[in-house]
């Protein structure tokens, strides 16, 4: 194919405009370093390239600001020439290290293994500043717990540098790459370790149960979330909100039989009207409606001129097909909180039903009474 | 000196210049003309020539004048220039370092604050008495007749007048003290230890009786007394008010500081250079120092390393202020202020909550008895470590030597309500108010035990009282709006809730928790601000991402059905 030398000259302009020219290096390492940031890759090497890269774009701005100055220069002016030699070496760094960081950055977006997971311990933590001088970014060097000998460096995102305060273990969450290179997904305190480091010393350390249970539950750890749950409740069994916001973590995560007996270690020992309607609900989530029924129908009593239970009641009753009893209880509802369309929505959809229901019952029976009519 | 009338002709008058002319012409190139030609070009002397009365007030610039004519060249100036900058900044340096209470407007002030600088310590402390009597003598006033009276020198009435307020007020502790800095003042050293002990055993952490306390155990050659006394004064922090004492400090520390090298008490000089550093950065150095041949001679090494990585703590080295801190617990593992030192310092560390709870606990280890301690590993316990069992036992234990001490009885009210025991609290807190009645942190947690019992009407007395009391703390408009939330009135939890946050509460819990008040009062569009706020800052609030669908429910109910 020939291509046009009117073609060939618009692809040269836009080439000079997109690839490296002083005007873009900039923007680019910024998106370069934002990929490096979200998909770190550990070791040293980046660190050696961003330390260069650094100076590189200092020296393209440094060049670009004197360019100006240099329109009187003569092409083949020695200085001119030795210019444009730094300039190219700086430009070819900055290249360098954008390659890599579109490189880093599909190795991590094609990547769908599943992770695993390194527990290493925090050597130093530099929060962005070298002799004094802020740097835009921070890192960690970490050390590898199961062999020693071996440090890495690794990026910090803004929420990690918070959570962070230096000398703790920590777990890195690590993804093996699509072409082989791992990036760590997240860096964060290793309260399996940590916590079990604490409890040696302080068995009745709370911070350290909780933690724990929240790292577990934030790992889908669910066996060992609940395991631990449990004996902080042994240790502290008046915490009352610790177990309703335990089994609420497990209401988020849809594991509304696990919930259950959390709330039912509230509602047996502190029952409270909200205990009592977590429970109802997470029973009713996870398929227990009769039993569901009978907390809230207790609960109703507790407080009965409050809306809630009523409410949840409407939808229980409902989904057991007890409409007319749904019924009752949604307008129950909507007498005591009268400005609640959701109710009034749920109201209409069950009469709605209950009319079908009774008019397919009639037909039913007609055709019943119709066949007995007819036969012999 | 006869006035004569000269032309104005000297560097300063370009600045006038610039005040007669306002901003329409500046003068500094004139200026330059003038220091260096020795003469003012032209057109300024045209626009700005002045004659003015020329009397003995122009001295001065006369001198100036000599001055800048010498024959200098023009390097020679620069040089003369930056050498008095570079004076008047080591000056300026050294002296910003410098307390107050060394700066005396009088000739004896002034000698003080000579003497002082030149490093004779004793004598700065008797010109700066001087000055004092001076000043008092002249009618000067502290507000306090017999301290007025010791300040002026007048011991016989000092004496009369703290026997008199003696007489009145037998336990006034002013008066006690006057009466052993008088018996100090007469060199009636066993007289005056007595008094201070006295006054210790009352209020054991009275800084100006534990200041004159180790002062005068350092006169009589007591020098583990000495420093255990200013410890316990330097480890809240507090450093006396009365300019005697302090003064009394510096003389002994001269004196003792000019003893020959085998009689000078090493550890005790580090001790009081370390106090002296509160009020000169300078004494740093020699606290140091001391604190080194004292560790070299064996001088209680404990103490000297604990002086050494104080100051080397307040001069921003904690590394080596921690290493002097373990060292010291290895010289004597049951120096308590040592630990105490390196659990602080180790609290600034992250990670180190191990290391912390190893120091916090050997420091109540070292020194059970002292509520001080106590109270640190009691807040580590409860607030760092969570471990309200322990901090509970060690609370019990304070409370059965010291039953009346409001901040244990605060603890063991405090740490009951956390564990859920609340009707032990309430006991608690009702002691600890018939102690303390207008403690509001005390009324505030008493009404969050009674709400936690369900007693409603008593809850909101308590907050009520709690914000009477300090109406601009968060807590009590909290605890409202908790009862009201209860009680389901809904629009008065609100109301309270936004109060508290207006306060400046910034807990994401309460926020979610106003959102979830709103869909209740059937706020729809605020709930669903409220909610997404919440999920701005909070993306994984349970509330939020449970309740916003709801809101959004009742808010658009037309997209549901």
């Amino acid at each position: 194919m020939k291509i046009s030398p009117r073609t060939r000259d618009v692809a040269a302009r836009i080439w000079s405009r997109v690839s490296f020219e002083d005007s873009i290096a900039l923007f680019a390492c910024v998106l370069a370093m934002k990929i490096q940031l979200d998909y770190r890759v550990p070791g040293h090497f980046l660190f050696l390239l961003l330390s260069l890269v650094g100076v590189a774009l200092t020296v393209l701005n440094f060049i670009f600001l004197i360019n100006h100055l240099l329109t009187r220069l003569p092409e083949d002016d020695p200085f001119r020439l030795a210019l444009g030699g730094i300039k190219w070496w700086s430009n070819l760094l900055v290249r360098v290290f954008v390659y890599y960081s579109l490189l880093v950055y599909a190795n991590a977006k094609l990547d769908t293994s599943k992770p695993v997971y390194q527990n290493t311990e925090i050597v130093s933590l530099n929060k962005g500043d070298v002799l004094g001088l802020s740097m835009p970014y921070s890192w960690v060097t970490l050390r590898d717990r199961d062999n020693p000998d071996k440090t890495e460096q690794v990026l910090l995102k803004a929420t990690e540098r918070t959570k962070l305060s230096g000398a703790q273990p920590v777990a890195l969450t690590i993804q093996p790459g699509y072409f082989g290179i791992p990036w760590i997904a997240a860096i964060e305190i290793d309260w399996v370790y940590y916590a079990g480091e604490i409890l040696k010393l302080a068995p009745t350390a709370a911070y350290a149960w909780k933690n724990l249970i929240v790292f577990q539950l934030e790992h889908k750890h669910w066996p060992e979330a609940t395991a631990a749950a449990y004996e902080y409740l042994k240790l502290y069994p008046k915490d009352y909100d610790m177990a309703l916001g335990i089994g609420s973590q497990f209401d988020m995560a849809s594991r509304y039989n696990e919930a259950t007996p959390f709330y039912e270690y509230v509602v047996d020992r502190h029952p409270t009207y909200y205990a009592y309607q977590l429970l109802g609900t997470a029973l009713s989530w996870g398929g227990h409606n009769p039993r569901a029924a009978e907390v809230l129908e207790a609960s109703a009593k507790l407080n009965p001129d409050y809306w809630e239970a009523y409410y949840h009641l409407g939808y229980v009753y409902g989904g057991m097909g007890r409409l007319a009893e749904g019924i009752a209880a949604f307008e129950k509802a909507l007498e005591l909180r009268p400005n609640f369309p959701e109710v009034k929505i749920e109201l209409d959809r069950l009469r709605k039903t209950l009319v079908a229901v009774q008019a397919a019952q009639q037909a039913t029976q007609k055709r019943r009474m119709r066949n007995a009519k007819s036969s012999p | 000196m006869r006035p004569i009338a000269r032309m104005s002709n000297w560097p300063w008058s370009c600045w006038r210049c610039l005040v007669w002319t306002g901003s329409r012409r500046w003068h500094a190139t004139d200026w330059l003309h003038r220091w260096r030609y020795g003469y003012w070009p032209l057109c300024t002397r045209i626009e700005h020539q002045r004659w003015r009365v020329h009397d003995s007030s122009s001295m001065w610039e006369d001198v100036w004048g000599a001055i800048t004519a010498l024959i200098l060249t023009r390097r020679g100036k620069i040089i003369l220039a930056c050498a008095v900058m570079l004076i008047w900044f080591l000056a300026r340096q050294q002296l910003s370092q410098v307390d107050d209470i060394f700066f005396q407007p009088s000739v004896p002030g002034a000698k003080g604050l000579s003497l002082y600088l030149i490093g004779d310590y004793s004598g700065a402390a008797r010109a700066y008495r001087a000055h004092f009597r001076q000043v008092y003598r002249a009618g000067r006033t502290t507000g306090d007749l017999t301290q007025d009276a010791i300040l002026r020198g007048d011991l016989k009435k000092a004496k009369e007048l703290s026997q008199r307020t003696r007489e009145n007020v037998p336990e006034d502790l002013a008066a006690l003290l006057d009466a052993g800095e008088i018996a100090f003042e007469g060199n009636d050293l066993p007289q005056a230890l007595e008094i201070f002990h006295r006054i210790l055993q009352k209020n054991p952490d009275e800084a100006d009786a534990a200041v004159l306390a180790s002062v005068a155990y350092a006169r009589s050659g007591d020098d583990d007394n000495a420093i255990a006394s200013l410890n316990r004064t330097l480890r809240h922090s507090r450093i006396g008010s009365r300019p005697s004492a302090f003064f009394k400090l510096l003389e002994t520390t001269g004196d003792k500081a000019h003893l020959p090298d085998d009689k000078k008490p090493l550890c005790l000089l580090a001790n009081y250079y370390r106090y002296l550093r509160i009020f000169d950065e300078r004494n740093g150095k020699p606290a140091v120092a001391y604190a080194e041949k004292a560790i070299a001679a064996g001088d209680r090494p404990a103490d000297a390393y604990l002086a050494m990585g104080i100051v080397l703590e307040k001069e921003g080295r904690p590394e080596e202020a921690l290493d002097a801190f373990l060292s010291a617990i290895e010289a004597d593992s049951q120096h308590a202020e040592a630990y105490r030192w390196a659990a602080t310092i180790y609290s600034t560390r992250g990670g180190a909550l191990l290391n912390e709870y190893r120091m916090w606990k050997g420091a109540y280890d070292a020194a059970p008895d002292d509520l001080f301690y106590a109270d640190s590993y009691i807040r580590f316990l409860s607030e760092r470590m969570g471990d309200l069992h322990q901090a509970l036992k060690v609370t019990i234990r304070a409370l059965d030597t010291s039953p009346d001490n409001v901040e244990m009885l605060h603890h063991a009210a405090d740490m009951n309500h956390q564990l859920g025991e609340y009707e032990q609290a309430i006991r608690y807190y009702h002691q600890l108010l018939g102690l303390a009645p207008r403690s509001v942190e005390a009324h505030e947690n008493f009404g969050l035990s009674l709400l936690e019992m369900q007693q409603y009407d008593e809850a909101i007395a308590e907050f009520s009282t709690a914000l009477a009391i300090n109406p601009n703390r968060p807590i009590g408009h909290l605890g409202l709006g908790w009862v009201y939330q209860h009680q389901q009135r809904h629009k008065e939890a609100i109301s309270e809730f936004e109060t508290a946050l207006r306060f400046g509460v910034r807990h994401i819990t309460i926020l979610a928790n106003l959102c979830s008040l709103y869909v209740f009062d059937t706020q729809y569009q605020r709930a669903v601000d409220c909610f997404k706020e919440v999920i701005a800052q909070e993306p994984n609030n349970s509330t939020a991402r449970n309740m916003l669908p709801y809101a959004l429910k009742n808010l658009r109910p037309q997209d549901f059905q």
